[in-house]
């Protein structure tokens, strides 16, 4: 484990999902995201939910070429992960999480 | 796929781009299809990515912003390569004519389900409007690819983009490597079926130099030249010099010049005619370097300006057999009306040995060349590349009105074929041969005009021999 998100830090993590408008892709990641977040993160998460659609700027500034993709901006380490998120395994491994004991 | 549109719309007169690549847009008919896609595939070290990014670069410079998309080397290291070219990419990138967006994805990114190019294609409408720009280069479409997992996946956002690209009417050159090896399905198959241009380059090993090649495998609308041509990266971006339309038309406006010897002007019908070419054919010690440096010497001394391609001796060793001969250069050499390239014809490949020349010319612009020998040309990359070799600079003198003088040096056996020149006689306009024979211990030596277009010359063996004031025919 990577330190971070750990049950006792109850530190909040910050999300930003970078989706492209109201495609199926966009609703999908949104719902899995927050599926994951109930179960691993209750009440200690936020979701930014940007749309490159309408804010190119900052996918530009962030390298969001692809949607939907997942940051996750603090604490550290960072992480992105691209896709629908429905591979909930991948998901929890890339960020590090722990189901709350 | 969110809108349904014909991937090919009815070709009326199709407009083209213009590279403003040196040579390519020879090769091209003119340039790239405005508005549409070419693919420019090729191995690594190809110079896929040089050709794109030139291609904005001299866009930008031209008042035709553009977008530079990277996928492969880092952003950073594509200005500093473009430095060396003296492109200078940040100042273009300050005043809005290009960007360049460094879209490499760092390979550790965690995937879980699908996603699309959507990000991108909002980034590319974002800049293609605040600069205005008209053309788009993605380089290249294997690292974009590398993260959609399957072929059709693949398929599916290549087609997204294709359609982004034909929507937007922008001229677009999407680089990828060549294709897989056989056998392997090749995800990029279908795009060769959707681009309107399909180039491919190759390196080519040949008398141990290596040449870097380019052949367009289609142009839907358009004529193409259909070889391969080879190119150059140079320092000032890629060079290419196609042989165009190498028209065999006689040109009689052109004026007579003097050889230098009176007496070879009478045999000649009244000396050579500017801008043409002229073969000199001979032995070793016939004397083709004196005639030649006859010539030189006098057209010096009228003023006009004579670049000496030697590809045989240094300049020094030229300049002191000559005076030997009673023909001192220096003077010419003095006034900036001679200069001297010399190059060992196995220093460099062909493509470098006709860029230098075109710089010079380029530079120097002389009225007359001289070759001297084509003979070693052969050297260069073998006996068939002379042959295109030699073409293509006589091509590229005669263009520019400059008269070209080929010195040939041939065997003892002095066969017609070998005489005449690697089989060019048709761009040469005049054939002067020289000959020898022992008789009584004595040598003997004989001129003679095999051929002088337009001209009324003479049929005849002159005798001549090589005195301590240059070549002495006799009358």
């Amino acid at each position: 484990m990577e330190g971070a998100g750990t049950p006792s830090s109850r530190e909040t993590v910050v999300f930003q999902l970078f989706v492209a408008g109201d495609e199926s892709h966009s609703r999908s990641a949104m719902d899995n995201l927050k599926a994951i977040c109930e179960v691993y993160l209750p009440e200690c998460h936020e979701i930014e939910v940007v749309d490159v659609l309408e804010c190119s700027d900052l996918a530009l500034e962030k390298k969001i070429f692809v949607t939907p993709a997942l940051l996750k901006l603090s604490p550290a380490p960072g992480a992105t992960i691209y896709g629908t998120l429905s591979e909930k395994e991948k998901v929890v491994e890339a960020l590090g999480l722990q189901r709350e004991g | 796929m969110s809108k349904e549109q014909p991937l090919s719309e009815d070709m009326g007169a199709l407009q083209k781009v213009p590279t403003q690549i040196q040579g390519l847009d020879d090769i091209l008919y003119g340039g790239l299809p405005a508005g549409r896609t070419t693919l420019v595939s090729g191995g690594p070290g190809s110079g896929k990515s040089l050709i794109g990014l030139e291609f904005v670069y001299r866009g930008a410079m031209d008042g035709h912003p553009g977008l530079f998309v990277t996928f492969e080397e880092n952003g950073e290291n594509i200005r500093e390569n473009a430095a060396t070219l003296g492109w200078d990419l940040a100042s273009l990138e300050r005043r809005g004519s290009l960007f360049l967006l460094d879209a490499r994805v760092d390979p550790e990114t965690a995937v879980s389900g699908q996603f699309n190019l959507k990000g991108l294609l909002s980034v590319l409408d974002a800049k293609t409007r605040e600069l205005g720009a008209d053309r788009i280069v993605i380089d290249a479409l294997d690292g974009l690819m590398r993260f959609f997992g399957d072929l059709e996946q693949q398929q599916n956002q290549m087609l997204v983009l294709y359609r982004w690209l034909m929507e937007h009417r922008v001229t677009s050159l999407l680089t990828s490597k060549t294709q897989p090896a056989p056998g392997v399905q090749n995800q990029f198959e279908f795009l060769d079926f959707l681009a309107d241009c399909v180039v491919s380059l190759d390196q080519e090993i040949k008398a141990r130099v290596s040449t870097k090649m380019l052949r367009v495998v289609k142009y839907r609308g358009s004529a193409y030249g259909g070889n391969a041509y080879p190119f150059l990266v140079t320092d000032e971006g890629l060079y290419f010099q196609p042989i165009t339309n190498v028209a065999m038309h006689f040109d009689s406006t052109t004026h007579r010049i003097s050889s230098g010897s009176e007496r070879l002007d009478e045999i000649l019908g009244g000396g050579f005619h500017s801008g043409r070419c002229i073969l000199v054919a001979g032995e070793t010690g016939a004397g083709k370097t004196c005639l030649a440096s006859t010539f030189v010497r006098s057209a010096c001394e009228r003023g006009e300006k004579v670049l000496y391609w030697n590809l045989e001796e240094s300049p020094e060793g030229m300049l002191e057999g000559m005076r030997s001969l009673g023909i001192h250069l220096d003077p010419a050499l003095g006034s900036a009306c001679l200069e001297i390239l010399s190059a060992m014809p196995e220093s460099m490949g062909m493509e470098e040995h006709l860029f230098l020349l075109h710089r010079t010319l380029e530079r120097f612009r002389p009225d007359h060349l001289v070759l001297d020998a084509m003979s070693a040309c052969g050297r260069i990359a073998g006996k068939e590349a002379a042959f295109d070799f030699l073409l293509r600079l006589v091509t590229a003198c005669r263009d520019r009105g400059i008269t070209t003088l080929l010195i040939n040096q041939v065997g003892a056996s002095g066969d017609r074929q070998e005489l005449s020149g690697i089989g060019l006689s048709s761009i040469i306009d005049a054939i002067v041969t020289l000959h020898y024979q022992v008789v009584d211990d004595e040598i003997q030596r004989f001129l003679l005009v095999m051929k002088a277009r337009g001209s009324h010359h003479s049929n005849r063996f002159h005798r001549y021999s090589l005195t301590d004031r240059g070549m002495a025919i006799e009358r």
